[in-house]
């Protein structure tokens, strides 16, 4: 169990997670100027909006530690403790981040977690279709993609674009929410292929 | 590397057809002016820098994790790290550059111009080329599943967090020259000269990074490389305002021979006579009424007595040419503080509406700039008798 927590970089990881969310508290009054693909005036983006995207980084780098092979083979049930992990992981985010917001009230402290839980489930989705290091590239790429082209030129978030949206949104939250299911469990099926290749290759 | 080689394994070559569009589609958000100005086109053209800069540094931290992984940089080889990291660099710089080409071409050619500004052009080639070095180097020394989303998302935040910032000299350090120009204003060299050494210091930082084994010694040095660059690029831009602009030479503008004296700047040159003649008749009758009129009139802002200052479009026409001459001849708009009201500028707005109908404007001509209140008003002073006329602008100039 140790030397999974050493391999995942479960230390690395908690404590990504809390500058992030020291970062997302500091930097609630910036905003980052995006070009707005659709017309109209630039987009001002709430910084702690794309911060959450650290964590995933870090979670991506800590998932595609390991050794599949050999894992696929051990005794421990080692997705089951990925799983455990990734939502271990990004829960933490978001309680702190609801903490930081019931102190500060502000709304986008909240909006920054919600999106954590996002980023993850496409982080996880990006190791299950492109693989391990490109992973962490697809979460990042949309988050700017939303950035650019998630609001028309009157300043209206489209529904697709749940990281721009306030957190008094709840499809933006059931998106997020929807996004993590699908990558646990995307992640969970191509463990279980990599598990099932494996025993077949011992036979 | 064989070319051949390059083509088929870099995902920059793969990108770049979607970077171009994006790119295109960027640099089309930042309004120029309707005139063929080449700073303010390459400007808009080179915007794109915000998101191509970031996407060449992230596919050339994809590369480094490639030398990486295969563990290539580490053993020995025969060929130089000079020459791996070029092959490895080439295409992620090359696409961006002429990422940034097309799009300001695009820009130039919707201006019907076709000479770039080389200034901006070459600010954008280094802020690339000093990005993807950086990329790379992060590259070699983080593994690619951290490297590549890292070295994109800060790039990101470091090209769009500046302009949203209040602190104005930062988001003169970046590259992007998207503000540049109006047609009276160029860009400031101070500017240019800053986001340079930048730039520079990065890339001299991230090459002492780029040997087999860093210790201690080449991590300070690249550190105090980076700081000093930075510091002395600050140093550089800390007097400019929101935009990195100064005035425009004024040894460019084009002058007429007649009285007034008219001078604009080469854009507007094939309207030259046009405008001059609209002065002339405009100063004939301010001068009929008495009142002074500068011997020139100028687009240059300058202070200097008897030549005002103003200004127009390509796409303007007599009335509101007129009405820029006429604003011209009003005192000029004091500094006032937030909290003190400047309370000469209604005044300004009939003394305005006077001169414009004094030019020849007629009220209808006019009724969508000034309200009705202030034509009324305008109505009545000109039936008034031409000294009458006089005395009440003089009152009014006095207090504006």
């Amino acid at each position: 169990m140790t030397l999974w927590l050493k391999v995942r970089r479960a230390w690395i990881c908690i404590i990504t997670v809390l500058v992030t969310v020291l970062l997302i508290d500091l930097s609630k009054h910036l905003y980052l100027a995006i070009p707005n693909l659709l017309g109209g005036d630039m987009l001002k983006m709430p910084m702690p909006l794309i911060l959450g995207i650290a964590i995933c980084i870090v979670l991506g780098w800590g998932l595609g530690s390991g050794n599949p092979p050999l894992e696929a083979v051990a005794s421990r049930p080692t997705q089951l403790l990925d799983t455990t992990y990734t939502l271990a992981i990004t829960l933490l985010s978001l309680i702190l981040c609801i903490i930081l917001h019931s102190i500060s009230k502000a709304d986008v402290i909240l909006a920054a977690g919600r999106n954590v839980l996002g980023y993850a489930g496409i982080m996880l989705l990006g190791r299950s279709f492109l693989g391990s290091n490109a992973a962490t590239v697809l979460p990042t790429g949309f988050a700017i993609i939303v950035a650019m082209l998630g609001q028309d030129q009157y300043g209206r978030i489209y529904d697709w674009a749940w990281p721009l949206a306030g957190s008094e949104y709840k499809l933006s939250w059931v998106l997020a929410a929807i996004l993590l299911i699908v990558g646990i469990t995307c992640y969970l099926g191509r463990m279980t292929i990599l598990n099932n290749s494996a025993w077949g290759n011992e036979n | 590397m064989p070319f051949r080689t390059i083509l088929r394994i870099s995902p920059a070559v793969w990108l770049f057809p979607a970077l171009v569009v994006i790119s295109i589609a960027i640099s089309n958000t930042i309004i120029t002016p309707p005139e063929p100005y080449s700073p303010a086109l390459t400007g808009a053209g080179e915007f794109a820098i915000v998101l191509v800069a970031p996407i060449c540094a992230a596919i050339a931290a994809w590369e480094g994790g490639r030398l990486r992984r295969a563990r290539w940089w580490r053993l020995p080889h025969v060929r130089s790290l000079a020459y791996i990291a070029l092959s490895a660099l080439v295409a992620p710089i090359c696409v961006g550059w002429i990422t940034i080409v097309i799009s300001t071409a695009f820009r130039l050619l919707n201006g019907e111009i076709l000479l770039p500004d080389l200034r901006i052009l070459s600010v954008a080639f280094v802020v690339i080329l000093a990005q993807a070095v950086l990329g790379f180097t992060i590259g070699i020394w983080l593994p690619t599943v951290v490297a590549a989303p890292l070295t994109l998302i800060a790039l990101f935040l470091w090209m769009t967090l500046p302009p949203g910032l209040n602190t104005f000299w930062v988001r003169h350090l970046t590259g992007d020259f998207s503000g540049c120009c109006s047609l009276n204003t160029d860009i400031a060299p101070s500017a240019i000269a800053g986001s340079i050494l930048l730039a520079l210091s990065f890339l001299v930082a991230s090459l002492i990074l780029l040997t087999q084994r860093i210790g201690l010694i080449r991590i300070s040095a690249s550190l105090l490389i980076a700081i000093a660059g930075f510091t002395l690029g600050a140093s550089l831009v800390r007097g400019l305002g929101p935009e990195p602009l100064v005035p425009r030479n004024p040894k460019l503008l084009v002058c007429s021979n007649q009285w007034p004296k008219v001078c604009v700047w080469p854009e507007h040159k094939s309207r030259l006579n046009e405008v001059s003649e609209i002065a002339r008749r405009a100063a004939t009758a301010w001068k009929s009424t008495g009142i002074n009129v500068p011997n020139t009139f100028s687009e240059y802002s300058s202070l200097q007595r008897n030549e005002n200052s103003f200004g127009f479009s390509i796409l303007a026409n007599r009335v509101i040419i007129t009405n820029s001459m006429a604003y011209s001849m009003l005192p000029p708009t004091p500094n006032c503080p937030e909290d003190k009201p400047w309370l000469g500028g209604e005044n300004q707005e009939y003394l305005n509406a006077w001169l414009d109908e004094v030019a020849g404007l007629t009220p209808n001509q006019i009724s969508s700039v000034f309200s009705p209140d202030v034509l009324q008003t305008v109505a009545r002073v000109r039936h008034m008798s031409i000294s009458e006329q006089r005395a009440w602008y003089e009152r009014n100039f006095r207090m504006a």
